[in-house]
């Protein structure tokens, strides 16, 4: 449901519809947060869920960590799609913030640009997560 | 019941927005983005959640305990 709205959001932002530039291009950074978050929260407690439960089974210190090796070498594209998401979060966010405190025309284009990579970094994180379920 | 809190802010924003039946599609759409607070969130992305490096540590500090 998030992801529709943030799709939305760059839609009308990409259109001209609506409220002002800036305020859907808000709309979309806050919405692609929340949607990251909630699989974040996911990513989260299945990399912790695992490692305990190899840990239970392990019969040898080797077995633990050989197994852990294994779960954080699996979970490694999930880390770095989280991170990539947030920096690019961070970029958008930075440019709409710098519109907001100069007051001038926002930059279009630019700031469109920017959400697609958006797009692109949520799409990434999420099915990472998801391939990992 | 939990409800997904953007789900839920959309349908306050429909609701509080007296989206009439039979909108447009362009209409309903304009509703659930004028809906969303338009205002940018303070922190970025993952702040405060727990971090991958601190599971980690916790897990590896399992381990020592379980196995010495």
């Amino acid at each position: 449901m998030g992801h529709l709205i943030f799709l939305l959001g760059i839609a009308l932002f990409a259109t001209g519809c609506g409220p002002s530039a800036t305020s859907r291009a808000i709309v979309a950074l806050n919405t692609a947060a929340d949607v990251a978050e909630s699989a974040n929260k996911v990513l989260i407690a299945e990399y912790e869920n695992e490692q305990n439960a190899a840990i239970e089974m392990a019969a040898s210190r080797e077995d633990a960590e050989r197994e852990i090796r294994e779960i954080r070498e699996r979970y490694k594209p999930a880390w770095i799609a989280q991170k990539t998401f947030r920096l690019v979060w961070i970029d958008a966010a930075t440019a709409v913030q710098i519109v907001q405190l100069s007051g001038e025309a926002p930059d279009v284009g630019k700031i469109l640009r920017l959400l697609e990579r958006l797009a692109e970094a949520q799409r990434s994180f999420i099915e990472s997560v998801k391939k990992l379920e | 019941m939990d409800i997904d809190p953007v789900a839920k802010k959309v349908l306050e924003g429909i609701v509080r927005h007296a989206v009439p039946f039979g909108s447009s599609i362009v209409s309903i759409v304009e509703a659930i983005v004028n809906s969303v607070e338009a205002e940018l969130r303070h922190s970025p992305p993952f702040e405060g959640q727990t971090k991958k490096e601190s599971i980690d540590s916790a897990i590896d500090q399992k381990i020592k305990d379980k196995f010495g």
